[in-house]
């Protein structure tokens, strides 16, 4: 009996309900979200793909609690969501690295600010540090990084934190093919290798598709879940993957998805 | 590894030295150009009478015989200007950083801040004379109100400014908000705050002399002012110099130490470059041809 109650608990790891968000503007009220329901399994990844302006980015910033509902409940790990915490990491579209600490520093800083004593993470910094390939550059400015670098400075200091989850608000979206495919990579293996939870918006479909274990296609604006996808390819996931045929064929589907969504809009 | 130009920077920091120390050549020959100027018109084809302008000998002849009493004019001005400056710029950038965070501190302050910001500190001397003396006490208090004016207005217009992703970033981090002023407003606003650092320095001089113009016992001020009652013109150039030398070696000192506290902003040269740009650029520096490519 219990054993059944833990896992619906897992199931529903992050959940909203019936979530809808309005904006009061000058001009008016302008509802974003309307009776928005979503569930994301403890240690799986879900991606949400759709059309710029659509309220992606609203999502998140429900979940991360920058912003309150205006109707509907939000819930992590059974908890309503109050207001921005350490256990939710967001890593942002925009650059966030505190252009004041050195690439080390920027990692301390979440541990250091919550007042966790130095040795319970000391280990942590360089872990992380390795792991996104940054070793070298622990003692430089993020100025001195490049577009990339400093991306991987932002992603090591979601995860030095320990959160729960991760919020990811197109993180790839200004980086060069090459360098966002190592990073799809390296993203896949830390998220698998930790079993983080994880929200990942984009608006590339490839992308949606290689990282997620479910896709969540939204359309315009008051957003809508037109359609929910689960991605069968298990995981670990290899770059290669991208060339099978099935692979191609999902990515398709969700594309016609949103070419039809975007004729009615 | 992002390496592009490594060639080109190399090259810079091997020719930086002698570029470096030919304009600092070109600057030397002015000051020596102005000195010969000064004395040809004194002593070599006279046009200047001494009473208007001393001759560089009678100045240097002067200086000589009275160097004493000058410089203990001079370290009272210098200790008025700094211990004023230091007050008034961090009370500034405290109550500065309370109004951003405190709805209520900034009701309160607003009005008192406006009031008296547009009226010049010069123009309370003479209240401040009254209420404190010719001390020291009045003047310190005078240029600290004038640095603190600066500086709190530099701090709340800056920490406005400060891009909404850190502190959300900051949030998330698990940061608590007076943490986030500490750690992400206060260091995201230092550029900002060095520069009103600098323009604090140099209104703590203006006002500290001119407050020592119109009473004190002791100051630069006070020197120049006896002097020119008696029409020692000698003295009163002596006075000026000391107040200019004194100023661009703090204004120096605060250079340096900024340069060094802003070297992650993008204007440092300390930190120009990548990773690698960067090791070539320091190991130019231990070899001596570092510069100050930036004023």
């Amino acid at each position: 009996m219990r054993r059944i109650a833990d896992e619906s608990a897992d199931d529903k790891f992050i959940s909203l309900e019936n979530v809808t968000k309005t904006f009061t503007t000058p001009s008016g009220a302008i509802t974003v979200l309307s009776n928005i329901s979503l569930q994301v399994k403890k240690g799986k990844t879900l991606c949400i793909v759709g059309p710029s302006g659509c309220g992606k980015t609203t999502i998140l910033n429900l979940i991360s609690g920058f912003l309150a509902p205006t109707s509907g409940s939000i819930r992590v790990d059974g908890r309503p969501v109050r207001g921005p915490g350490p256990d939710r990491a967001v890593v942002f579209q925009r650059d966030s690295v505190f252009p004041w600490l050195t690439v080390r520093q920027n990692l301390e800083y979440g541990p250091k600010v919550q007042g966790i004593p130095r040795k319970e993470w000391a280990g942590r910094i360089d872990e992380y540090l390795n792991k996104v390939g940054l070793q070298d550059c622990a003692n430089h400015y993020p100025k001195q990084l490049s577009g990339g670098m400093k991306k991987r400075v932002d992603i090591a200091r979601a995860y030095t934190n320990r959160p729960d989850i991760l919020l990811m608000d197109e993180p790839f979206g200004s980086l060069d093919v090459m360098t966002k495919e190592v990073m799809q990579q390296d993203l896949l293996e830390l998220s698998y290798k930790d079993q983080k939870s994880l929200i990942f918006i984009t608006h590339d479909i490839e992308e949606a598709v290689f990282l997620g274990d479910g896709v969540l296609v939204m359309t315009r604006s008051p957003a809508n879940i037109e359609k929910e996808i689960e991605v069968p390819f298990p995981k670990p996931r290899h770059v290669s993957l991208k060339l099978q045929p099935e692979f191609q064929a999902m990515r398709k589907e969700i594309d016609a998805i949103l070419k039809r969504k975007d004729l009615h809009a | 590894m992002p390496d592009g130009n490594v060639t080109i920077k190399r090259e810079e920091a091997a020719v930086t030295s002698w570029v470096h120390l030919r304009w600092l050549g070109v600057s030397l020959l002015t000051v020596l150009v102005l000195f010969f100027v000064w004395w040809l018109l004194t002593s070599g084809i006279r046009v200047v009478k001494p009473l208007y302008f001393p001759t560089p000998a009678s100045v240097w002849e002067t200086f000589y015989r009275m160097h004493q009493r000058i410089w203990a004019h001079a370290f009272a001005t210098l200790i008025r200007v700094v211990v004023s400056w230091l007050i008034g710029s961090l009370w500034g950038v405290v109550v500065g950083l309370l109004m951003v965070r405190s709805r209520l501190i900034r009701s309160i302050l607003s009005p008192i801040i406006e009031g008296l910001r547009p009226v010049p500190p010069v123009a309370l001397i003479p209240l401040v004379i009254i209420w404190f003396g010719i001390g020291d006490s009045g003047k310190i208090f005078l240029s600290s109100l004038a640095c603190f004016m600066v500086l709190v207005v530099n701090t709340v217009v800056s920490a406005k400014n400060v891009n909404p992703v850190y502190i959300q970033a900051a949030r998330s981090l698990g940061a608590s908000e007076t943490n986030i002023y500490l750690t992400v407003v206060l260091p995201a606003i230092v550029p900002e705050l060095l520069s009103g650092f600098r323009i604090g320095i140099a209104l703590a001089f203006a006002i500290t002399v001119a407050a020592e113009f119109m009473g004190a016992e002791y100051g630069i001020g006070y020197l120049i002012m006896q002097a020119s009652r008696t029409l020692n013109t000698e003295v009163v150039v002596i006075g000026t110099f000391i107040i200019g030398i004194e100023a661009s070696v703090l204004e120096r000192l605060l250079k340096t130490g900024s340069d060094y506290i802003t070297r992650w902003t993008f204007a440092s040269v300390r930190t120009q470059g990548t990773p690698i740009q960067q090791r070539r650029y320091v190991r130019a520096w231990a070899h001596g041809a570092r510069a100050n490519l930036v004023y």
